[in-house]
């Protein structure tokens, strides 16, 4: 990376922004009636800033941890989701998913690891959102700003939650908030991981690192650069078109199903209301 | 009156729920009853939340709407400014700030720039206003401005010719570009805004923005009052629901202004001249 690059700073000043989210996460709980929040614990850095961020908005009792691993999963992975949930003294849940995706796909072979790893995340979400029925418990999501604009993550699996206050903060804004907020070194400082098949790791598999990509996405979706001033500081140009196109790819991914308009109030086109809508007055 | 005893109810207001925001302003009236204040301001849209899209034509209600009469009365002696969706007569639908004052609305003022950039999305759904109303107070002539209005430099500028003296400013304003330093972009600007009405237009200036979430916005609050010399009288907290009561002494203004006589230099018909000038140069452009 070159320096005009490097020296591109998404810091974020962490008492602000977790103040800010704090607000956030206790106004959506008040506005909506819950007071438990429920959501999947990997044992990664995500998660682990979603249960510290929970805990000290609503208090460790009202937040429940679900650690799902499957059969490809790190055994070290369910053991940093162990030491998260101690550290922030919340409740953590083991409910291994193996044997449901094993079920799932039956004697099929030659499955491909999409499909598993799609199959995964989708379990995951049925237990999620069964135990918020269950013990009306709101789901939490934890995919960063990063994934969402590369679309990283899979849709209507780990995409799925009530609210996401994860959702405005790149990888690595991810990783200096978790830091200052107490998460194990260990956690925040392992190598990123959909987990998904041994040795799997975000980078590796992306073919460049966060802190490049978070650095491009701020200049491309925050500051509107032309591709031609990102080229003049230094992105390489494959690197750049790389990026644009996971993005424009993936941006179902970001939206509701497409309706196709016929009425003259059509829900996901001009039928505006907001989430904390209280109905028509009566 | 020289003295004004300002209260100041920096709210959430529950989105689409008059009912239940015109209890909240009843509340905020006996309690500020209670501390004898001369006026009581609101937050923008505190009838109604900001993001009413869809529900602006079950939010709306007109000026002589029989509730804000009500509210008057409860008020007795103690004026009030609020926010409101203002169901005008031909129909459309206005982002207003409404001053109650004796008996029902005294004036009211339409929000004149309505953003709709990014993430607003106002002129969808309201009518901008076409008319800086000013209006006579105990403290003198007094303006109201609706949220981004107060980042628009040209509007102290008619302040200014209008003579106004005390400036009341209600805001949605949403938290967003938090900084390294721990600034934040939205704060910033309309710290600017205030600052520079109060201190180059010699104005005494009461700045209520609301708390709260609505989707992802979250509302930051930190409403303050600014003297014409840029002093903060009073501060309220950052995102959190909070009353205050504020002494303003409005000699302050003429004191301001004695200091700093630039007033006398403002030139309007010099400025109308160059104005058209500019405009027709702009229009005739090939």
């Amino acid at each position: 990376m070159n320096d005009d690059i490097a020296n591109i700073d998404l810091s974020l000043d962490p008492p602000t922004t977790v103040g800010l989210l704090t607000t956030f996460i206790c106004n959506q709980f008040e506005s909506k009636g819950f007071k438990d929040a429920v959501l999947g614990v990997s044992g990664g850095v995500d998660s682990a800033l979603g249960v510290a961020l929970l805990a000290n908005a609503l208090g460790p009792d009202h937040v429940t941890g679900l650690a799902m691993p499957a059969k490809q999963s790190d055994p070290q992975s369910l053991r940093d989701a162990r030491l998260v949930a101690s550290t922030f003294g919340i409740k953590l849940i083991e409910q291994p998913i193996g044997g449901l995706i094993s079920n799932f796909f039956g004697r099929e072979k030659n499955i491909d690891r999409v499909r598993i790893g799609n199959a995964a995340a989708r379990f995951r979400m049925i237990r999620l959102f069964d135990y918020s029925q269950k013990h009306r418990a709101l789901v939490i999501g934890t995919s960063n700003k990063t994934e969402l604009l590369l679309g990283y993550g899979t849709w209507f699996g780990d995409l799925a939650s009530a609210i996401n206050p994860l959702g405005d903060l790149y990888k690595t804004q991810v990783w200096d908030l978790a830091d200052w907020l107490g998460v194990p070194e260990e956690v925040v400082y392992k190598a990123p991981t959909a987990d998904l098949w041994k040795g799997q790791t975000d980078e590796g598999e992306l073919g460049f690192t966060y802190a490049e990509v978070d650095r491009l996405l701020s200049l491309l979706v925050d500051r509107d650069y032309s591709i031609d001033s990102l080229r003049e500081l230094g992105f390489k140009p494959a690197f750049i078109k790389r990026v644009l196109d996971m993005i424009a790819r993936s941006q179902f991914k970001r939206s509701l199903p497409t309706i196709p308009k016929l009425s003259m109030k059509t829900v996901g086109i001009d039928f505006h209301f907001a989430r904390e809508w209280a109905g028509r007055p009566q | 009156m020289k003295r004004l005893r300002l209260a100041i109810d920096q709210m959430a207001p529950a989105l689409g729920d008059l009912d239940a925001n015109f209890k909240k302003h009843s509340d905020a009236i006996r309690w500020a009853k209670s501390e004898k204040a001369d006026l009581l301001v609101f937050p923008e849209l505190s009838l109604t939340g900001y993001l009413v899209r869809g529900m602006v034509h079950h939010v709306a209600i007109e000026r002589s709407d029989r509730r804000l009469l009500d509210l008057s009365k409860q008020a007795g002696d103690m004026a009030l400014v609020l926010g409101v969706v203002e169901k005008a007569e031909d129909g459309q639908f206005f982002n207003s700030a409404a001053y109650l004052a004796g008996s029902g609305v005294h004036a009211i003022q339409r929000k004149l720039f309505l953003p709709n950039y990014g993430m607003f999305e106002e002129r969808r759904f309201f009518a901008p206003g076409d008319r800086l109303e000013t209006f006579d107070t105990p403290w003198g002539k007094s303006g109201m401005l609706i949220c981004f209005d107060l980042l628009h430099p040209a509007i102290g500028y008619l302040l200014e010719q209008a003579g106004v003296r005390l400036l009341i400013s209600i805001s949605a304003s949403p938290a967003r570009g938090i900084t390294a330093d721990g600034d934040m972009a939205g704060e910033m600007a309309f710290r600017l805004g205030q600052e520079t009405f109060a201190r180059l237009l010699g104005l005494m200036t009461i700045y209520v923005n609301r708390v709260g979430t609505e989707e992802g916005l979250t509302f930051w609050g930190g409403s303050q009052v600014m003297d014409p010399a840029g002093k903060v009288i009073c501060e309220l907290p950052m995102y959190e629901e909070a009353r205050v009561i504020c002494e303003i002494d409005m000699e302050s203004v003429s004191r301001a202004r004695s200091l700093f006589p630039h007033l006398k230099e403002s030139r309007p018909e010099f400025i109308l001249q160059e104005l058209q000038r500019i405009r027709q140069s702009q229009i005739s452009k090939p």
